[in-house]
């Protein structure tokens, strides 16, 4: 027992150290990445790359004057909205083929086929079906995210482990059991990876969505900044929507490294 | 060699010409048969030996018994009742929790602690309450794995997981209990420490024991009585009562004056 825990131990501690390291080179490079910025808007002038401290004062300025929030809020609720449903029908529908080894059969071709149209150059049509509300956001948003989980948890359902779903039939689970206690838990570090790319992908097409046809959120706001030629404007609206992702990023690896927890190195490998 | 099936008393378990053909790669059946024309029975609370070469057949012997893989022929019985024939073989792994199986793989649950795998069948079948969480301790405690309660599978060593897999399925009483190799992969200090385990808990509970394994000295030192399984297509070709007294201590065995032409006698018809 004492060799695993010591192991253990070690392994925090350097851990530890590693991670200080970390922080001060992220710091450090942050900084010189603003540095650069800073020079290059300088040689360029603010009419072509705004300098970092406009950005900043202008962003300062959205959220003192309350200007940011509802468009936020539009851009949040699209891609939360879109990201649940499209993982819901991402991980449903190949739950349905996995039941139906004929449907799969008849049915996989379409969906691998599906995957190759490029769903941002639908944004367009999805306006003129659904409108420039939410609506065509939310569908488009939704068609992207389902094509990002539905082949990881395709994948995943494949590679289950039958020897342990044989165990726990012989230890006497039902099927629903069997459904919840043994291939759910083997599909989440699948549906965690596929979360991964689909949260920034999901608020990238909400932005994407907006810019093309809206008159609300993060993207209806960068594209009239750039009506205006406003360049701090539209700088200040990517990093926005940067830090949105970041954010929604860190908040999605707290509930994954809480989800899989059981497993052996994951924290110390990803962010 | 008589078949088992000529002991006085009733079975409690019979196996009667059973028959496995695989199919092959293009989904008819293959040509050549994995076990032929197999018949052996075993009394309640006898603990009985299966011997046979790699690839003889064991575990595909095991699997059909256990109801995780269905008989090309022949009948299997429990109590006098047909559980599975080489025509009507609908499969019921475990067949409601009569009989359980230590398979070659620990087929622990990864994402579990080791108490709450040894508490599976509880949690899928009549609930963890008090009485389960001290049989499962109680367990724990017989085979040495108190204080590794909350460890996860993949930070325990593999004669633990061993462990941890026998007693899963000792907790839940079942009356027949098959073995497929359970103590192949450990060094042999620990096989040895697990088999002297097995035999003190099989002491107290005395139930139904099908335990297959290629190690003559291992069937010897812990069965009522040894099968011999000839290489495929596999059928039983020896039977050899063991008449040393018990309790027993697998280390004493080996040095008793009879071992070694048991010994002999058994290797000669492994071949
Ligand atoms: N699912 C399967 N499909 C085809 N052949 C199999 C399958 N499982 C086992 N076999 C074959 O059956 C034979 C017996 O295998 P097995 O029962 O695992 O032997 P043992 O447990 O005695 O080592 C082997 O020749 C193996 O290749
Ligand atoms: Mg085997």
């Amino acid at each position: 027992m004492s060799d695993a825990v010591m192991h253990k131990a070690t392994a925090r501690g350097l851990f530890r150290n590693r991670r200080r390291l970390v922080t001060v080179g992220r710091v450090l490079f942050g900084i010189g990445v603003l540095l650069i910025w800073q020079w290059v808007s300088a040689l360029t002038g603010s009419l072509v790359m705004s300098p970092p401290t406009r950005v900043f004062a202008r962003i300062v300025e959205l959220i003192v004057t309350g200007g940011l929030y509802y468009n936020l809020g539009v851009t949040l609720l699209e891609a939360l909205v879109g990201l649940t449903v499209g993982t819901l029908l991402g991980i449903g529908i190949p739950f349905l083929l996995h039941a139906s080894p004929r449907v799969t059969e008849a049915t996989l071709p379409y969906f691998r086929g599906a995957m190759g149209v490029p769903k941002l150059a639908l944004a367009p049509l999805f306006m003129l079906w659904f409108g420039i509300g939410l609506a065509s956001k939310f569908a488009l948003i939704t068609l992207i995210v389902f094509f990002l989980v539905f082949e990881p948890a395709f994948a995943g359902l494949h590679a289950i482990d039958q020897r342990l779903v044989t165990m726990a039939r012989i230890l006497g689970a039902s099927h629903w059991q069997v459904t919840r206690k043994i291939i759910w838990k083997s599909l989440l570090p699948f549906i965690f990876g596929a979360l991964k790319s689909a949260l920034p992908w999901s608020v990238a097409a909400a932005v994407v969505g907006e810019f093309i046809s809206g008159n609300a959120g993060l993207g209806f706001m960068i594209n009239q900044a750039n009506d205006l030629m406003d360049i701090t404007g539209v700088f200040a609206g990517i990093i926005i929507v940067t830090t949105l992702v970041v954010t929604l990023d860190i908040a999605l690896n707290r509930v994954r490294d809480q989800a899989l927890s059981w497993r052996a190195v994951d924290s110390q490998t990803t962010l | 060699m008589t078949p088992a099936t000529s002991e006085p008393q009733t079975p409690l378990l019979a196996v009667r010409g059973l028959g496995k053909q695989f199919e092959a790669r293009d989904g008819r059946k293959s040509e050549s048969w994995v076990l032929r024309d197999l018949s052996m029975a075993v009394v309640d609370g006898e603990f009985v030996t299966l011997v046979g070469p790699s690839g003889a057949g064991k575990s595909t012997l095991l699997n059909m018994i256990a109801q995780v893989d269905t008989p090309s022929a022949g009948e299997i019985m429990l109590r006098g009742q047909t559980l599975a024939t080489g025509e009507h073989n609908k499969l019921n792994p475990g067949w409601n929790r009569q009989i359980g199986y230590v398979t070659q793989d620990d087929n622990l649950l990864p994402w579990r602690t080791l108490i709450d795998n040894v508490l599976f069948p509880f949690e899928v079948y009549g609930g963890v309450d008090a009485a389960a969480r001290e049989k499962a301790e109680a367990l724990m405690n017989a085979v040495g794995l108190t204080g590794f309660e909350h460890y996860h599978p993949h930070e325990l060593s593999g004669g633990m997981r061993k462990r941890a897999a026998l007693i899963r399925t000792l907790v839940y009483d079942p009356p027949v209990i098959l073995m497929d190799e359970p103590f192949g992969a450990v060094d042999a200090q620990t096989r040895l420490q697990l088999q002297n385990d097995l035999l003190s808990l099989w002491r107290l509970g005395r139930k139904t024991i099908v335990f297959v394994t290629h190690d003559i000295g291992e069937a010897i030192a812990l069965g009522d009585r040894v099968l011999v399984l000839s290489r495929a297509p596999a059928k039983i070709i020896g039977e050899h009562p063991i008449k040393i007294p018990r309790p027993r201590k697998i280390e004493d065995v080996f040095s008793l004056p009879e071992f070694p032409t048991l010994y002999a006698t058994i290797r000669a018809q492994v071949g």
